[in-house]
């Protein structure tokens, strides 16, 4: 037995302490009490802190965390709004929607290492490469591939792999669910053309919007992923036609499972329709006339004709009643994204894809030429009697090089002739002269008309990716050749020459024009001096077909011609298509409605002769503009204007009828 | 089971402990020590024996024996009181265990190791100046093996457990991965409120908070019943801790003052520890909360725990009533 003696601080001796066996005497240590008191006391704090954080987090912070949980568990899933028709001016459908089956992916319902051979065996059954189902996934996901495989990073997901799906893959993945884990079919909307290329060009296709597309005004409120129009008046009137997509709410789990649907989703909203001016005869009628326009020329040994346009407008609105660009393609190849079959058919040298009305342009040959009587006889340049002598030749008085010019009868000759002659047999002698006459007379009247008469800048019309054309002056020539385009001859290009004004005068040399453009110019004259904006659309209606917004456009703006300027030219073209000596006399001299037309043959350095016809009917009462060009098509009253004569047949009604012959001029 | 264990313990005389302790360690090291040959990987670490009809922890009963037998140590030293010499064999006694479990790696039930050795320490009649020493020479160690080793290349700490800690001290860094625990826990407690969501609780219904059963079991009841939930959870342990160090004053000598002041110590750092985690003011460690989270092993543990508790108590009324 042992005694201990514990001493205080201060030494002294306080307590004997014995070993606690319960053999022997128990002597308490008093210190138990202060250590429990001390080990109290630690408590007490740590469960103070507690409650503390407790009250912070679950009273004074409670509304933050609710809303996390809930961002947490709510999920909101779009419902597709169908999109809107497109209807033509009668109502006929154009463009509808049809149910369409995609195949997708749900990466997270893939067994583990099976993404890999399951993207493979999908390839082959959808005909797809395997890259092609991984980029779609890496790019629908937003995980890199490696970490795909893996499993990483992925929420629940459903990756759509081939949008419209032929119905048999379909029913035979349906049959093999289980070799296929985590393969999905769903149904979706996919544009139907009913019409099969009608329009192909203007009624534009749909794609998934494009990073650059989202930062556009047009794309405001858009988000990634959403379907839009890409071109045509899919893309123009985008956010008419799209709708309201509605959406779910659901409520997730932490891998993004859906577990129920709870309240607060909204219904869908279809698209509204939209009506276009177009008229599906007319615009079937004028795709057949560019066609016919090119056989034409091929009959004619004009082999190398190879595309053309053709556009039908309103004459006093600028409504467009048809719009025809050859070679054309189908609208549907791009349903549920192009095959690389038919984007080979695409690229090719013809530039199917190219719209030729709004998007091509080309020199305007002697069609130019009612821009220089317009322009010369509001100018005061020449008067409807002024006279000029055609030898069938033309060398500018004061030049240095003595280069001639011809008229298109050299080596004949017309002799001597006033505007309205001038026109009717397209006299390239008589507008070299006007021409002339505007170099001499100094600035830029016949610019100035060109441009005021539409042609240089884009006509305003509502399809995306319109060109502006040109019309050169001398300062646009004195800025397009330098020493970095043209080392050569630069200091000599660049200046503005009598040949300069010679060649604009009969539409050749830097002028470029659109077929929209031309007809535009035409149109003004038609309608007695007003500039068009020209426009597809022309109102939205909902699918009750009730009018919910009427398009707006620019109204026709006065452009000031004086009257007999109209009246002179008018009658100029009137007769030139109905006088024997007239130019498209031969197609048009015997036709039932009274057509006023210009003939146009437009050469292209290295390329055959553009043919254009540029006309209006009924001559006395115009309503109708029409303008054909075809590529490389030969003389205009050739291949052009015998295909203009189809349209104002479906224009007209008029059934049949031969083209009596052809001449060969201008 | 647990009950049954508890019975039993309360019943057996806490002095028996004093007997069997050497084999009773013995076995405790032993035991955790086959787990490394023996046990099953799970999540990375080893912490399971399993037996013909049950599977167990070791270091959880472990838990159990080292309570009395270094109380039975340390009690049965009582004359060296104060002596350098005591301090240095109780933290060699604990410490072959706690390197043991923070092989595993379980590095909670090693904290609750030195938590047990330190009460007792204190229980024992440590002076303050050792305490004052050992303090520093964690701090020393802390330093030497998260700051001062890794740059010699040495890791003893696992990476896992480095990015708890980051986490910790970061709160709202990297949400998505290793902050993702943290950052949903406190949105389930957050969004418990005042009077709790009920049903209607999404957080851990949903599995947006995983681990809900066991580590995380707190965020459950402060999601679904509030900060009034909590708070009666809390004033459940207060009782439990307050009983235990009433019956540490009550005991009839030391031993049984250092196993009830210990026992009471344990409670205290796991719920500290487990809830704490779960609100974000401290670092997640895999601490269960006592008798709330799932878990056999650990459930009989603490059920000992009681069962020892009333054994001590038992006895120290026989002590004061007339024996």
């Amino acid at each position: 037995m042992s005694v201990y003696l514990r001493r205080n601080r201060r030494g002294e001796r306080r307590w004997p302490i014995r070993t606690g066996r319960s053999d022997r005497p128990v002597v308490q240590p008093p210190s138990v009490a202060l250590r429990v008191v001390l080990v109290g006391a630690i408590a007490v704090g740590l469960i103070g802190v507690i409650v503390f954080r407790l009250w912070f987090l679950q009273i004074l912070s409670a509304q933050q965390y609710v809303s996390q949980a809930n961002d947490n568990r709510l999920r909101t899933v779009a419902v597709l709004a169908p999109r809107g028709t497109i209807l033509d001016r009668s109502g006929a459908v154009m463009v509808d929607n049809r149910p369409g089956l995609a195949v997708g992916i749900r990466p997270m319902d893939v067994p583990s290492g099976q993404l890999r051979p399951l993207v493979i065996r999908l390839s082959a059954l959808l005909r797809m490469k395997p890259a092609e189902i991984r980029r779609e996934i890496v790019h629908q996901v937003g995980v890199p591939w490696n970490q795909v495989r893996q499993g990483l990073g992925l929420q629940y997901d459903f990756v759509t792999v081939k949008q419209d799906t032929d119905r048999r893959i379909v029913s035979y993945l349906l049959e093999h669910t289980l070799a296929y884990p985590g393969v999905e079919v769903r149904q979706n909307y996919l544009r139907d053309y009913p019409l099969g290329e009608l329009g192909a060009h203007f009624l534009g296709q749909l794609g998934e919007i494009s990073a650059k597309e989202l930062t556009e005004p047009q794309f405001r409120g858009y988000t990634a992923g959403d379907v839009v129009g890409q071109s045509g008046v899919e893309y123009t009137y985008d956010k008419w036609l799209r709708g309201t997509d509605g959406s779910v709410r659901v409520e997730v789990d932490a891998s993004g499972r859906p577990k129920k649907v709870v309240a607060g989703g909204t219904l869908p909203q279809a698209g509204d329709n939209l009506q276009l001016s177009i008229d599906t005869r007319v615009q079937r009628a004028a795709e057949n006339a560019v066609n016919y326009g090119i056989n034409l020329a091929h009959a004619n040994n004009e082999l190398r004709a190879d595309g053309g346009a053709a556009v039908v407008l309103d004459a006093h609105t600028g409504e467009v009643i048809a719009m025809a660009s050859e070679p054309s393609f189908q609208p549907s190849w791009f349903v549920g994204g192009l095959s690389a079959k038919h984007w080979r058919k695409l690229n090719v040298k013809t530039t199917p894809l190219l719209d030729r009305t709004t998007q091509g342009q080309y020199a305007l040959g002697s069609t130019f030429k009612v821009v220089d009587s317009i322009a010369g006889l509001e100018n005061g340049v020449i008067t409807a009697s002024t006279t000029y002598d055609c030898t069938g030749a033309y060398t500018p008085p004061h030049t240095l090089d003595k280069a001639v010019w011809h008229c298109w009868i050299y080596p004949g000759a017309h002799g001597s002739l006033d505007l309205t002659q001038a026109i009717v047999q397209s006299c390239d002698v008589y507008f070299y002269n006007v021409g002339y006459d505007f170099y001499s007379q100094k600035g830029e009247g016949l610019e100035d008309w060109a441009k005021r008469l539409g042609m240089g800048h884009p006509t305003g019309i509502d399809l995306p990716g319109e060109v502006a054309g040109l019309v050169p002056t001398p300062e646009w020539k004195n800025a397009a050749y330098t020493r970095k385009t043209d080392p050569k001859g630069w200091r000599i290009d660049r200046l503005w020459k009598p040949g300069d004004s010679v060649n604009l005068a009969i539409g050749q040399g830097n002028l470029e024009a659109t077929p929209m453009q031309a007809a535009v110019t035409y149109a003004a004259l038609a309608n007695g001096g007003y500039l068009v904006t020209p426009h597809v659309g022309v109102r939205v209606v909902d699918s009750q077909g009730k009018l919910v917004r009427r398009l707006p456009f620019k109204q026709p703006r006065s452009l000031g011609i004086s009257a007999s300027t109209i009246a002179t030219v008018q009658n100029a073209l009137h007769e030139a298509a109905t006088t024997p000596a007239g130019t498209s006399y031969p197609v048009f001299g015997h036709y039932p409605v009274a057509v006023a037309g210009k003939t146009g043959t437009a050469q292209v350095a290295g390329q055959g002769d553009y043919a254009w016809y540029c006309s209006y009917a009924p001559a006395n009462d115009p309503q109708y503009v029409v303008v054909v060009m075809i590529q490389q098509g030969g003389h205009g009253g050739v291949s052009a204007a015998p295909a203009a004569r189809m349209i104002y047949d479906s224009l007209f009604h008029v059934s049949g009828g031969q083209v009596t012959g052809a001449v060969h001029s201008d | 089971m647990g009950i049954v264990a508890l019975a039993g313990l309360s019943l057996l005389d806490y002095e028996n402990y004093r007997r069997w302790q050497w084999p009773l360690y013995a076995f405790a090291l032993v035991s955790i020590a086959a787990v490394f040959a023996l046990g099953p990987v799970t999540r990375g670490s080893r912490r399971w024996l399993t037996l013909p009809f049950v599977r167990f922890q070791p270091s959880e009963l472990a838990l159990v024996i080292l309570t009395v037998t270094l109380a039975a140590f340390l009690s049965d030293r009582l004359q060296l009181i104060g002596l350098r010499r005591m301090t240095v064999y109780a933290l060699a006694y604990m410490a072959v265990p706690a390197a043991l479990v923070f092989g595993q790696p379980d590095l909670g039930t090693a904290m609750v190791f030195l938590i047990l050795m330190l009460t007792l320490l204190l229980f024992y009649g440590t002076p303050w100046t050792h305490f004052a020493v050992l303090l520093g020479a964690a701090v020393g160690l802390a330093v030497l093996v998260l700051k001062v080793l890794p740059m010699a290349g040495i890791r003893l700490v696992h990476s896992y457990q480095m990015q708890r800690l980051f986490v910790f001290l970061h709160p709202g860094h990297d949400v998505q991965s290793t902050g993702y625990n943290l950052t949903q826990s406190l949105i389930a407690v957050g969004s418990g409120a005042f009077s709790g969501r009920g049903n209607q609780a999404t957080q851990t219904v949903l599995d947006f908070l995983p681990e809900h059963h066991t580590d995380f079991i707190f965020a459950v009841i402060g999601e679904r019943y509030g900060f009034v939930g909590a708070a009666v959870l809390l004033a459940l342990f207060v009782v439990l801790i307050w009983r235990a160090l009433r019956i540490a004053t009550i005991s009839r000598d030391l031993l049984g003052s250092m196993i009830a002041g210990c026992i009471a110590a344990i409670f205290l750092f796991e719920v500290f520890v487990n809830i704490g985690m779960t609100i974000g003011i401290m670092p997640i460690t895999g601490i269960p909360l006592p008798f709330v989270s799932y878990g056999g092993a650990a459930l009989i543990t603490d059920l000992m725990l009681v069962g020892l508790l009333e054994s001590v108590h038992l006895r120290g009324r026989l002590a004061g009533s007339g024996g």
